[in-house]
């Protein structure tokens, strides 16, 4: 083998690793999910290694996904550390029952798609005073609003328990969305304003709540719980004409009860607040254990 | 991003399958690649040329081969800017490449970190032999050198 005159071969090999891995501008960078499925595991192989590939182009986006990884274990650690917590699904069923539940989900539905109609056209002031307006008239309990929530199909509640309702809301309002801060106390708290408010910011923050939540779970390989089934995973499913949640809930996780927990997942997603889903578009669907 | 950044990113995806145990194909390789680096700069040639020569030591090696060779890589692509070592915090088996980009690890901390024998610096020189071997094999095989080029003569000190 010839004489080596210059660089020797290992000092080139580094170095050609060291250009390899400087940074390139990207225009695009990989979405809050794809790094979600990079560390799920669940992502398929093309778009996992271009991920990766990026990632290792990227300090921006390294960066990130640390922060994500940190947040992602502090919260683990947390929900390890809150046994009585519980995972969402548990939680919502057990503190409100699946049936309400589902009238959560329902309620999260009517309130947002009448309140959008109602108060879409007008400009912010109009909609601020609206909403304090709803408040105050939420706090004075008069027959009006509860027959409204009666439509609605909540339980009844007291005026009194109105108006604790209505200070919730408030603090739902101003809770934090994004992944870092979301806490499960915080979305306990969430979930128990959001039941009795009527509020589409509310509902929206809620959703994207959960779907945080549920993204962690998943992410750290958590099964969801249910009464009787255990959910492992996460898989798509594409939305075809005449699906509604329920049918797709009993269609495809054979118990059509399951419909809030599916729009619970596809909320964020969706952010159509019980209207039903679109044909062609991909949702979320829990994995069974049972291989359903 | 312009075409070498592109192929440079290509090349990413190659270089973490290998270090991942899902080398990829010639085929796949020069599908993508070898075009580009023929009328590439000399730098984009060698980086091309290294990764196949990586890419058939990990088809055809050894296990052991295979983990030297997966140990030299987390070492070369560990170097540069320096960040603190807390991606490895989460790394459960072979890291991706983003994980230890600045880490500046050693011979020593990469075989402890994929479980290797960290003082067997004899199997660093074997494979750095064979490695160099065929960097220039692939070299003349890729570029129609008649020989190894900047593998076997060196590349003058920048």
């Amino acid at each position: 083998m010839p004489r080596e005159n210059g660089e020797p071969f290992e000092a080139m090999t580094a170095r050609i690793a060291r250009r390899e891995v400087a940074e390139v501008s990207y225009r695009e960078h990989p979405t809050l999910e794809m790094l979600l499925g990079l560390l799920d595991g669940n992502a398929s192989a093309e778009p996992r290694d271009t991920c990766a590939a990026h990632l290792a182009l990227c300090p921006a986006c390294r960066s990130k996904l640390e922060n994500v990884q940190g947040s992602l274990s502090t919260e683990m650690r947390r929900l390890k550390d809150s046994p009585a917590l519980g995972t969402l699904p548990a939680f919502l069923v057990e503190r409100h029952g699946v049936r309400r539940a589902n009238a959560l989900g329902e309620v999260l539905g009517q309130a947002a798609v009448r309140l959008r109609r109602l108060l879409q056209p007008l400009p912010a002031a109009v909609l601020a005073t609206s909403v304090a307006l709803i408040a105050a008239i939420c706090v004075l309990g008069p027959p009006a609003y509860r027959e409204w929530k009666a439509g609605a199909r909540l339980p009844v509640r007291s005026a009194g328990e109105s108006g604790v309702q209505v200070k919730e809301f408030v603090l739902v309002g101003v809770m934090p969305q994004d992944l870092s801060a979301a806490r499960p106390e915080s979305l306990v708290q969430a979930i128990d304003a959001v039941a009795g408010s009527d509020d589409v910011r509310a509902a929206a923050t809620f959703g994207r709540a959960a779907a945080t939540i549920l993204g962690l779970l998943r992410s750290a390989g958590a099964p969801l719980e249910h009464p009787s089934v255990t959910f492992k995973g996460i898989r798509s499913y594409t939305v075809q004409p005449g699906d509604t949640w329920e049918s797709i809930a009993q269609q495809e996780l054979e118990d059509a009860a399951l419909w809030s927990l599916v729009l619970l997942l596809n909320r964020a997603a969706t952010d159509k607040t019980g209207e039903p889903p679109v044909p062609g578009m991909m949702i979320a669907l829990p994995r069974r254990s049972d291989g359903v | 991003m312009d075409l070498r950044q592109e192929m440079q990113e290509v090349r990413m995806v190659f270089w973490d399958r290998i270090l991942s145990d899902d080398p990829p194909s010639s085929s796949e390789m020069n599908g993508q690649l070898l075009a580009y680096s023929r009328s590439a700069a000399i730098d984009e040639r060698m980086a091309f040329a290294l990764l196949r020569a990586c890419a058939e030591i990990a088809h055809g090696g050894t296990e052991a081969t295979k983990r030297n060779l997966r140990i030299a890589m987390l070492c070369w692509f560990s170097g540069g800017v320096s960040r603190a070592p807390q991606s490895l915090r989460h790394v459960d088996g072979i890291p991706h490449i983003y994980q230890i980009v600045g880490l500046n690890l050693t011979w020593h901390d990469a075989a402890r970190l994929l479980k290797g024998n960290p003082d067997d610096y004899t199997a660093r020189k074997r494979l750095l032999d064979q490695l160099k071997q065929a960097c220039a094999t692939e070299w003349k095989a890729s570029f129609d050198g008649a020989s190894g080029g900047p593998f076997e003569q060196g590349m003058p000190y920048a």
